[in-house]
């Protein structure tokens, strides 16, 4: 496959992800700001919830049997601590939630763009441009931003629901640690990427 | 600290422009630019070479340390 093929094919990908996340994001606004006006005042659960999955653990839940395919090669088993849970969006809960949201959002946004001006500004023949180290830091701090954001959402998520729910013991369902050493490893290509374009500029100075 | 490159002195010396040299070397005009002006971050022994075989002299009469 030929990298600028690649090149091209990530270029209109990283543009039509953009403005599918925007549009959804302007979507998602719009669909919260007429829940929290258009909800009745009472504050009882209707159809336009956040949902959320969520585990339960020092319950001492019995586990179930595992269940075994014809061939024995794969076994399954249904998750007795899952729970599905449903936030009120006209609550002070779900404007967290849609805070939250919009945060993530707004930065996978950004990450996108950066995605695409990067795309767009690599050449081939002249890859070295201090716009793209700019780029890449910024990335880098983005990913791990976002990682520790997921992080501090999962303890205040988690804090918040345990004012309503005492029992069971509610978590969050989340993975972090995938952003922060994504972030770390594109900071190191971004620090590489300037010590190329160092190299670039001493090769074309060099008489 | 600082390179002096003391081409312009020794093209002068020769009477030769910056082009003749640049033809004879067989450089472009811009990279020999960049020497002449000091913005040449290196140089290659073998550019070294070829400038001192037509202009006829020394490595030292080119380049100069001056502190």
């Amino acid at each position: 496959m030929k990298p600028k093929f690649v090149l091209s094919f990530l270029r209109i990908a990283t543009n039509i992800l953009m403005w599918v996340l925007i549009v959804f994001t302007g979507f998602l606004l719009c669909v919260s700001i007429f829940n929290i006006v258009g909800n009745d005042k009472d504050r009882k659960l209707s159809g336009k919830n956040y949902v959320y999955e969520m585990t339960a653990f020092g319950e001492g839940q019995a586990e179930q049997p595992y269940l075994y395919a014809a061939d024995s090669l794969v076994r399954y088993r249904t998750m007795a601590n899952r729970y599905s849970v449903e936030i009120e969006p006209n609550s002070a809960i779900g404007y967290y939630t849609i805070f939250i949201k919009l945060i993530f959002m707004g930065m996978g946004i950004a990450v996108l763009w950066n995605f695409k001006k990067i795309f767009s500004e690599t050449n081939l023949d002249d890859p070295f441009k201090y716009s793209i180290t700019k780029r890449l830091k910024i990335l880098a701090a983005l990913f791990i931003v976002a990682d520790l954001l997921k992080l501090t959402d999962y303890f205040l998520f988690n804090s918040f629901l345990r004012q309503s729910v005492t029992t069971p013991h509610l978590g969050l369902i989340t993975n972090t640690g995938s952003g922060i050493i994504t972030g770390l490893i594109i900071w190191i290509i971004a620090t590489v990427y300037r010590k190329g374009i160092v190299l670039q500029e001493e090769n074309a100075l060099t008489v | 600290m600082a390179i002096i490159v003391n081409l312009d002195v020794m093209l002068a010396k020769r009477k030769m422009s910056l082009s003749e040299l640049a033809e004879k070397v067989d450089i472009t005009l811009s990279n020999l630019s960049i020497l002449k002006t000091g913005k040449a971050k290196a140089m290659r022994f073998s550019t070294l070479e070829k400038i001192c075989e037509v202009l006829e002299c020394q490595p030292g009469d080119i380049l100069e340390f001056r502190e």
